[in-house]
């Protein structure tokens, strides 16, 4: 006897219903939500703790998203191809995801919006960010301590550079409408959001997970430190002075073979000038007066192609750099003690020491990141359009 | 505070570290040039990261108990309140206490590189080809030189090393100080106070003029400072029993 013939006519009829109902549902075809979570490799002596914000997990489908919205020139609500923008308009990845000094439109490395309003600072190159715990930008004003909530991590980078006047110009509502119009995308974001509808937080969250799978970790000097590969005679000449005290003493600021990210992430007065009026130096996130004019360290990683240098891309070339952390530094109120030949006005290296610490910086170039197709321009975006690249 | 038993039965308690700095009793004050060392030297201290570990009570019977929880070692940061204090897991008999002693940077079997991968704690990292580890301590600052030059000190300790690089000195010391007390019901606060002057002043008296302002690379002068260390600190207790 069937389970249902247990019940009266109407009760069997309401049991049914139901069940008919619970079948429907399980048959129906809408999609399920069901991202794949993605979990970042931590390269050997890197960091195991990761800025991932709680709300924005890593996905595989997340990251796709994000790469396709990277390099759209429709991030800036525009089609018409003279006022296209996306990250990757001024990211290329052959420079570190910085512009480089030989951009063709933005000449000397100096980056504009697309009104062609000046950005405040020159560009930082996004490698390894997801190990960044000391705030984002040179003045470390994006991060946790932030007392705007939308000003706390890469998510809200990504909302601010639609917007900003001196990068996308654009209206985040528009952005966002184009984005939704576009065959492919609604999908997509279903897919990592769960959700069809496009939102500019969306938006946001993917390009930022995209951003930190950015990592760089297999450079000549980390394959030195895995035991895979040697360095040459002048580059282990330059790695000794990098790394002491009474020789160049990179290390303390820069990181090294306790630290492989090559910085520390955290700001210092470097000795550039004497006077200052940056609104947007460390002192305007601290308030604090020794941070006067101290900006963030820049990892090394593949610095011998993200020239300009410094904040304001005073410096062309590294030669220029080392020069100036040799024989130009100037003593101000402000510097950093860590700057201690500041009297001395720097380090005082021989051409030969140059030379040397030189060709141990080139060993921080990582070809495997700057090549690597995960992070490259997706050539076809979700429409058939081509992508920046 | 935590009680391992119920209120009237507490046989075990869990102590917390606090650390301060002072300059002969005044709470240090960073940035500022005000302080005069012993040997006339006007400086000032604008950062002070340092490593303490294997803190260990002697009890009046003898008995030893040390603090294992993270390693056994603590970093402690000016910059970063939430280093001042801390309160490891361990839990430590109730009863009297005679002694207090911890090692001042980091032993020779656990100064290992790779020990930290995350900041800040990482951010201490001592070169590998200078014995590698980590600093014990990084304190930086100014002095002015007898030229009236405002000249930066990186008063660095860690493992030292022969100018030929073959021999390395494990500077590390332990620091052993009484402490007449008997562990509370509650508080149970030690805390533990460096006087930076005391860096500057005996067995060895500091003068950055003669000595210069970056010492990772002369080991008698981490020597000197190491000797120096052992008379730094001083500790004091306060716990609470109801009555």
């Amino acid at each position: 006897m069937g389970l249902l013939n247990q019940f009266s006519g109407k009760v069997r009829w309401a049991i049914s219903l139901v069940m008919i109902l619970l079948l429907s549902s399980c048959t129906h075809d809408d999609p399920i939500y069901n991202p794949t979570p993605y979990q970042i490799t931590v390269p050997k002596f890197f960091p195991t703790r990761m800025n991932i914000p709680a709300d924005n997990p890593m996905t595989v489908e997340g990251i796709e998203l994000g790469r396709y919205l990277f390099y759209d020139g429709r991030m800036s609500g525009n089609t018409e191809p003279d006022k296209m923008m996306s990250c990757g308009t001024c990211h290329l990845q052959s420079k570190s995801f910085e512009c480089g000094i030989d951009h063709p439109r933005f000449i000397g490395g100096r980056t504009f919006g697309i009104t062609g309003i000046l950005t405040p600072h020159y560009m930082l190159p996004m490698i390894n960010l997801v190990w960044n715990e000391s705030g984002y930008l040179w003045s470390g004003s994006i991060s946790e301590n932030n007392p705007n909530l939308s000003q706390r991590n890469i998510e809200d980078i990504v909302g601010m550079a639609v917007t900003a006047p001196h990068e996308f110009a654009g209206d985040s509502n528009k952005t966002k409408a184009l984005i939704q119009s576009i065959p492919g995308y609604p999908e997509l974001f279903e897919k990592a959001f769960g959700s069809r509808t496009v939102t500019m937080r969306n938006i946001s969250k993917a390009i930022a997970q995209f951003t930190r799978t950015l990592i760089s970790s297999d450079s000549k000097f980390d394959k030195y430190m895995r035991g895979e590969q040697q360095l040459s005679t002048q580059e282990l000449s330059g790695y000794v002075l990098f790394m002491t005290e009474d020789g160049a003493d990179c290390f303390h600021c820069h990181g090294g073979s306790g630290n492989p990210l090559f910085t520390t992430n955290l700001f210092y007065n470097n000795g550039k000038d004497s006077v200052f009026n940056d609104s947007r130096d460390r002192f305007s996130v601290t308030g604090d007066p020794s941070d006067h004019g101290a900006y963030k360290v820049t990892t090394l990683r593949n610095i011998e192609l993200t020239g300009p240098y410094m904040h304001d891309g005073r410096f062309k070339t590294l030669d220029e750099v080392i020069d100036f952390y040799s024989q130009g530094i100037i003593w101000s109120p402000y510097i950093h003690p860590l700057m201690h030949h500041a009297n001395d006005g720097g380090i005082q290296l021989t051409p030969g020491e140059k030379a040397d610490l030189i060709a141990f910086i080139k060993t921080l170039r990582d070809d495997t990141f700057l090549t690597n197709p995960a992070y490259s321009s997706p050539g076809t975006l979700p429409d058939g359009e081509k992508a920046i690249k | 505070m935590i009680e391992s038993c119920g209120k009237d039965d507490v046989k075990s308690v869990a102590p917390t570290f606090v650390f301060k700095h002072n300059v002969n009793g005044s709470e240090l004050e960073k940035g500022v040039m005000k302080y005069t060392n012993l040997a006339g030297n006007l400086y000032e201290v604008d950062e002070l990261q340092y490593f303490i570990s294997e803190i260990t009570l002697t009890a009046a019977d003898g008995q030893r108990i040390e603090i294992k929880s993270d390693s056994a070692i603590h970093y402690i940061d000016l910059d970063i309140p939430s280093t001042l204090a801390w309160s490891p897991e361990d839990l430590i008999p109730k009863g009297d206490y005679t002694s207090i002693s911890f090692v001042f940077g980091i032993s020779e079997s656990k100064n290992k590189t790779g020990l930290y991968v995350n900041p800040p704690e990482r951010d201490m990292f001592w070169p590998d080809i200078m014995g590698g580890g980590y600093h014990y301590m990084k304190m930086n600052g100014n002095w002015k030189t007898t030229g009236d030059l405002i000249t930066p000190f990186n008063f660095h300790l860690g493992i030292g090393m022969n100018m030929d690089g073959t021999v390395f000195y494990q500077n590390c010391f332990t620091v052993t100080l009484p402490l007449n007390i008997h562990t509370a019901s509650l508080g149970n606060v030690v805390t533990v106070t460096m006087n930076i002057e005391k860096w500057f002043e005996a067995p060895n008296v500091w003068d950055w003029n003669v000595i210069g302002g970056q010492i990772m690379m002369n080991q008698p002068a981490m020597h000197m400072a190491a000797e120096n260390g052992v008379n730094v600190f001083q500790v004091s207790f306060q716990g609470t029993d109801p009555e």
